[in-house]
């Protein structure tokens, strides 16, 4: 009777086990499907610091009154900095006026006001972008503001209406899955919000085939 | 608008080579604008003009490098600007930006392709001839390029 007891006994802990067992593997599944990863060609990463800091944001005076074509370039620095260069095309040829200490994360977009739109790096070791924090600076300015931040968006493009609202596009994870390459699903931001929505645009739109 | 390129089997419909889908205002499907090989190795755009054309950048490091110009309501180009396939050897994800008035793009790398002294091209358009290249050579200590912008920008 007591050998039947323990028997049944050691058959409902290893069906808990077995349970608990289940949980383990579907929760580990489901975390690792739950950011999309990146396509980076590991074979070809740099070494690539955690932290530096940008050099300190300057914009030459002159910016603000003229009426030059800018052109923006945006970059990274280490993981979790990056910056963004003011290139004049002057008559006489392009020339640095200045350069912004927040960008690399992402593109640049500028919208009808000539304000330029950068989001900082904030990359994981697979440079994939996390939160993206979006900064606008006004023509001419070396201070921006913040007006947002994305947390594990994965920004990969960003383009601006002409009403200001900003469209993130970000790595979607089926497609990634199904095609090894990035697509991306976008967010919408108001203009004047300090917060997303949480719109999100059907899957669709890719940028990046390869780092 | 957005583009993608994906493997047989695909859940919106084949696209192997580069399609262009479109999602219209105030409506939740996409729509392939352009289908399948249209856009073949589409790298960087597109944009819609206020005739409401697309260009894009169709590029493969070494071999090619076109501006393309595909009028509404037809699937392939009615202007295609061969730019020499030379100008990024380093590879790299194309990134476009189109200036205000539309007749100038500015065309850079970005990604693990775009390191410190990569090119930007400014690239007339339609014409398609290089106005100016100058080099990202500062700060010393940039990695790569992550995107470009040009101010007044393109906005139909």
């Amino acid at each position: 009777m007591n050998k039947r007891m323990n028997s049944m006994t050691n058959r409902s802990r290893l069906a808990q086990l077995s349970c608990l067992l289940l949980v383990a593997i579907l929760s580990a599944l489901a975390t690792a499907q739950a950011r999309p990863k990146s396509t980076l060609n590991h074979r070809h990463l740099p070494h690539i610091p955690f932290a530096r800091a940008a050099s300190a944001p300057w914009v030459a005076p002159r910016v603000q009154t003229s009426e030059d074509q800018l052109v923006y370039v945006t970059y990274v620095l280490s993981l979790t900095s990056g910056g963004t260069n003011i290139y004049d095309i002057a008559p006489g040829g392009p020339e640095l006026v200045g350069v912004l200490d927040v960008g690399g994360g992402g593109p640049v977009a500028v919208d009808s006001q000539e304000n330029v739109y950068v989001i900082q790096t904030n990359l994981d070791g697979n440079l994939y972008q996390l939160d993206a924090a979006v900064y606008r600076y006004a023509r001419g300015s070396s201070e921006g503001t913040k007006l947002f931040d994305a947390p594990n968006i994965g920004a990969e493009a960003m383009t601006v209406a002409a009403d200001g609202t900003v469209y993130i596009a970000r790595p979607g994870t089926g497609f990634e899955r199904l095609c090894g390459r990035e697509v991306l699903a976008a967010r919408l931001f108001r203009p004047g919000s300090s917060r997303r929505l949480g719109r999100r645009l059907p899957d669709r739109h890719l940028a990046r085939s390869e780092w | 608008m957005g583009w993608f390129v994906s493997d047989n089997n695909y859940p919106y419909g084949p696209c192997v080579s580069g399609c262009i889908t479109e999602l219209p205002a105030g409506q939740s499907k996409w729509q392939i604008r352009l289908p399948d090989l249209a856009a073949n190795s589409i790298g960087a755009g597109p944009f819609v003009t206020t005739d409401d054309s697309l260009l894009f950048w169709t590029a493969l490091s070494g071999r090619f490098n076109y501006i393309e110009t595909v009028p509404a309501g037809r699937h392939y180009p009615a202007r295609v600007n061969q730019l020499s396939p030379n100008l990024f050897t380093t590879g790299g994800n194309p990134s476009l930006a189109l200036s205000g008035d539309g007749s100038e793009f500015w065309m850079t790398v970005t990604g693990l392709g775009g390191p410190l002294g990569t090119s930007v091209y400014g690239v007339n358009y339609p014409g398609g001839d290089i106005a100016t290249t100058f080099a990202v050579d500062s700060p010393d200590d940039l990695i790569f390029i992550m995107g470009i912008g040009v101010s007044p920008s393109y906005l139909p």
